[in-house]
């Protein structure tokens, strides 16, 4: 949609939220697995998007109004798109301790569907004399057909189509000092990357979207995170955990097709000016999150096969019911194009300015290997839409997901 | 600049005005049968031949490169090249270089504003003619009232109540008339036989009869009562619309009523399918006591937001002037379709034979539409339309055979060579009474020595003894102003050709209402600078709310050819809600100072 402004390339994306990173099987910034240990994460997300943050922090439509002129006829009208894009994402991840300090992960993201509705509204514009009436919406879409350009309908894509995998490790490099452990606190050091098993958005679509980390505005190609986790050990029985990380995010440049018209010339010939392709450099991320961990119930805790049959083991694992809240402020820079014209790379980098935003989220994750069941079952929510951002999508996240600890040796 | 030369042409021409272009295509080939495709069962048509062998060996962008509006604009451009002289060629050549596009390409962007013009023109007036014609206006009561309504020295005498037939004028139609009068307006409609009207029923369809007046726009049959229509009998093809206002006209007052009316067809090409409009006409009048005579009461109506002001341009020297320092200053308003505004540049030209000048235009063309030379010739123009232009040419020679061909040389052609081989308003004039020009052209003149002139152009295509060319000076007031229609040309091209009766623009160009309406402003606000005009008063006058089309305007420049300096605004739309940049050209590139 943003293309039909002359003034955007690339497809609708998410912001998704860092979802698809590899995380420990428990909710703090520093945890890690046990060494030995696999941790099979299983989840469903699905999002949803239908505003955006503007430049001044209000919450506008997702895709800018698009003015429509006739050729010497003035203003023909406005299209209000009133786009709403859902996406669904099934995420494996598998991730192992390989020492007690030391995780690694794997995630691939599959996505099951995108799916996005124009919901394209109409003002009308100038008084046409030939017509003795304004374009009415019906009469707008019959003339640009008659210029070869459809009306975008609904567009449905990426059935089955995996995103960037991720390839993860984290450090909880604070057990090698002593005074950290006195004080309860917990640090730890992630990298990741990702390799470029997505797709990018079909460029001949007026409305779409890919499964790139860059589509899916979810998380950098590489990033390093730097987490501290406090608990609370003799004044609260470990029922509350306090987290802190800060991050940098970068977004590898990336080549894409530029739109040559073939399915839409009025609104995305640019190929003949722009050139074949174009580098895209995204704006990287830098922010921090900071979240509290409680425990309303510990539950009990029973021995079995998975503690060994150890009552003592079994009373250390995780308790029945955590729950998480997490505040995450990222602030995202400039985008930057370039093709082979400058105008055109001015007019998307002004669609892709520098911004920030604010994402909350909530999880509630059940663990039942007190019980001596290897489950652990979570929801959570993720809203970009509650805080207001700047220049960045509102979109939402629900997640459900199972999580499945095994050891083999 | 390479970028933004092909963003001009893929954004204003290949998305929007050659797709825009080819759906009058059909209206075109209902009347000039070389351009009828195989779907209309030519098949062997100069066009569909032409198209097929196109699409045979074209390998991309061939929805643009094989349209018919590509055609046109090729061939036009083809034959305006003869016209050009090599060193603007050369240039050309140099642009399509550097631009990475074919040398046709840079060819048709420096060419195709003459050539739509014309085109435009020539369609227009294909519609016009098809839709209900505006044939009488009568105002009842005014053959009696004992008033000299036309300011005829008369009164009451026969006829004095009506225009019929129905003649557009830059004035007002009647003066002093009772303000309990009915305004009659009488509509014809006719089938021509030919164009793609043909086959459906002829007649004026009283359903889309609508009459604005007040800023209220009366319909019929809602607004029945002040608006009541009556067939007349034995007479399908024409209806009487009276129009009387509740409580009647105002007293002492300028009134103007706008008419619209369609008729029954349907037109299904271009879509939506619509009734065929006709022009708004605008009426004018008087009501007892105002006490001006119908020529002193301009033809202004009211800003309805129903259209935009098209271009304007004015000079003054001498005591017109604050400081004595002349000026030309210019507003183009026509084509911006969300893109022009974004390619506009500021060209200095240093040519190796004539005289450095500025001119002000578009990434990609060797012209501008405004430029000043260093020997202190300024010079602007807006289009006037006209069916005085080659392609009707082509079409009283060559009949239903004829081409859609431009020939002469382009405007921003002629303006460069006069800013670069001419110094004075009189040698500038003196050469443009023997250039052939392509289409309806007012062109303001103003020198460092204060001379101004007026030009207002045609290509004369019936060879009329007098030229294409009308050349006036300033009035006692010492300033100049135009628009975009004429005032002194006002009979362009008056003939009859087959079915087609051709009349002067004021009958047809959607241009004309607005123009004079502009004008009238145009004139209102100069009265009020006069003697202290200068650059910051051309400014303002420029930025004038009803002079400002909010949609189309393109550029806005003040040029000082005494001081050698441009004050110019473009690059947003409207141009004059930007800031008036200053350009020095003497400091550019040398020069003396004005006389």
């Amino acid at each position: 949609m943003r293309r039909a402004t002359g003034a955007a390339a690339l497809p609708l994306t998410l912001a998704l939220g860092a979802l698809l990173v590899p995380r420990p099987a428990s909710a703090g910034f520093a945890e890690t697995l046990p060494e030995g240990t696999f941790l099979l994460d299983v989840s469903y997300a699905y999002s949803w998007l239908r505003n955006a943050w503007d430049d001044h922090g209000g919450l506008g439509p997702l895709v800018a109004a698009i003015d429509r002129y006739e050729p010497g006829g003035g203003k023909q009208g406005t299209l209000i798109p009133g786009a709403f894009v859902q996406y669904h994402i099934t995420i494996f991840q598998l991730q192992y301790g390989i020492l007690d300090n030391l995780s690694v992960g794997i995630g691939i993201p599959l996505v099951a569907r995108t799916s996005i509705s124009p919901d394209l509204k109409w003002i009308p514009g100038d008084y046409q004399p030939q017509l003795g009436r304004p374009y009415g919406e019906d009469d707008f879409w019959q003339w640009a057909a008659s210029m070869g350009q459809p009306r975008p309908g609904e567009w449905v894509g990426n059935e089955g189509v995996p995103g960037d995998v991720v390839l993860g490790l984290r450090l909880r490099w604070s057990d090698w000092i002593e005074a950290f452990r006195e004080a309860g606190v917990a640090a730890s050091l992630s990298v990741y990357g990702a390799l470029p098993t997505g797709v990018h958005a079909d460029p001949e679509e007026v409305v779409s979207a890919g499964t790139t980390m860059w589509d899916l505005q979810a998380q950098g190609d590489l990033g390093v995170h730097l987490g501290f986790d406090k608990t609370f050990h003799e004044e609260l029985d470990d029922r509350l955990t306090l987290g802190l990380d800060v991050f940098y995010e970068w977004f590898a440049p990336h080549r894409y097709d530029t739109p040559t018209g073939t399915k839409n010339p009025l609104l995305l010939s640019y190929q003949p000016y722009a050139g074949t392709s174009y580098m895209l450099d995204p704006g990287d991320l830098v922010g921090f999150s900071v979240q509290v961990d409680g425990v309303p119930v510990r539950g009990p805790s029973e021995a079995s096969f998975i503690s060994g049959w150890n009552p003592l083991v079994a009373e250390s694992f995780p308790p029945l019911l955590t729950l998480s809240l997490r505040y995450t402020f990222s602030w995202i820079g400039q985008t930057r194009f370039d093709s082979m014209s400058d105008l055109w790379d001015f007019q998307q980098e002004d669609h892709w300015r520098p911004g920030y935003r604010n994402a909350l989220s909530a999880t509630v994750l059940f663990s039942f290997l007190r019980l001596g069941a290897p489950l652990q079952v979570y929801a959570s929510y993720r809203t970009l839409s509650l805080i207001p951002g700047r220049n960045t999508r509102a979109a939402d996240v629900l997640t459900a997901g199972i999580r499945i600890p095994a050891k083999f040796w | 600049m390479a970028g933004r030369i092909r963003s001009l042409y893929t954004t204003l021409l290949s998305s929007s005005l050659m797709p825009y272009l080819n759906r009058e295509r059909a209206d075109v080939a209902s009347v000039l049968t070389r351009y009828a495709s195989a779907e209309e069962g030519h098949p062997d048509s100069y066009f569909q031949q032409w198209r097929d062998a196109c699409l045979a060996s074209c390998t991309q962008s061939c929805a643009e490169k094989c349209g018919f509006s590509y055609l046109m604009m090729l061939e036009s451009a083809v034959n305006l090249r003869s016209s050009i002289p090599q060193a603007y060629l050369d240039e050309m050549q140099g642009i399509a270089d550097g631009a990475d596009l074919p040398f046709e390409k840079i060819l048709i962007l420096n060419t195709f504003y003459d050539t739509m013009l014309a085109f435009r023109a020539i369609t227009y007036y294909i519609r016009e003619s098809q839709a209900p014609m505006l044939t009488g206006v009568r105002f009842a009561g005014a053959g009696t009232d004992g008033r000299d309504n036309d300011g005829d020295g008369q009164t009451d005498e026969d006829g004095e109540d009506a225009v019929a037939p129905f003649e557009p004028m830059p004035h007002a139609t009647l003066a002093e008339v009772p303000t309990a009068t009915r305004v009659v307006f009488d509509l014809h409609d006719i089938k021509l036989s030919i164009g793609v009207d043909k086959g459906d029923s002829p007649g004026v369809d009283p359903d889309t009869v609508r009459v604005r007046h007040d800023g209220i726009q009366y319909a019929y049959p809602a607004d029945r009562g002040v608006i009541e229509v009556e067939p007349l009998e034995g007479d399908p093809l024409s209806l009487t619309v009276t129009f009387a206002p509740p409580g009647g006209f105002a007293p002492a007052t300028v009134t103007s009523l706008v008419l619209q009316a369609g008729d029954f067809n349907r037109i299904v090409n271009p879509p939506p399918v619509h009734a065929r409009f006709m022009r708004d006409e605008r009426v004018t009048f008087s009501t007892e006591g105002y006490g001006k005579r119908r020529e002193d009461i301009p033809n202004e109506g009211t800003s309805d937001g129903t259209s935009q002001p098209p271009s304007i341009a004015f000079a003054a020297a001498g005591a017109a002037t604050g400081g004595g320092e002349p000026l030309l200053a210019q507003h183009y308003a026509l084509l911006d379709s969300n893109t022009t505004h974004k390619h506009t540049v500021a060209f200095v030209h240093v040519p190796d034979d004539g005289t450095p000048h500025v001119v002000f235009g578009y990434a990609g063309l060797v012209w501008g539409f405004s430029g000043l030379s260093a020997n202190g010739l300024a010079l602007a123009f807006t289009h006037s339309d006209t069916l005085d232009n080659p392609m009707v040419g082509c079409f009283m020679r060559d009949l239903f055979d004829a081409r859609l061909l431009m020939d002469g040389v382009p405007i921003g052609i002629v303006g460069r060579d006069l800013l670069a081989h001419q110094d004075t308003v009189t040698q500038a004039a003196d050469v443009m009474r023997r250039v052939r020009f392509t289409f309806g052209y007012n062109v303001l003149l103003a020198d460092a020595g204060g001379g101004l002139v007026s030009v207002e152009t045609d290509a004369n295509v019936h060879d009329d003894p007098a030229g294409g060319v009308r050349v006036r000076g300033p009035d006692p007031t010492g300033d100049l102003h135009g628009a975009s229609h004429y005032v002194d040309n006002i009979e362009d091209l008056r003939t009859k050709l087959l079915v087609f009766d051709i009349k002067p623009q004021r009958f047809w160009t959607s241009f004309y209402y607005r123009s004079v309406r502009a004008l009238s402003i145009l004139s209102r606000r100069l009265a009020d600078v006069r003697g202290h005009l200068d650059a910051e008063a051309a400014i303002d006058v420029l930025r004038t709310p009803d002079l400002v089309d909010t949609r189309d305007s393109m550029m806005a420049t003040v040029l000082m050819p005494a001081s050698r300096k441009v004050r110019y605004a473009m690059g947003q739309v409207p141009a004059t809600s930007g800031e008036f940049l200053e350009l020095d050209l003497r400091a550019l590139v040398g020069g003396e100072a004005g006389e």
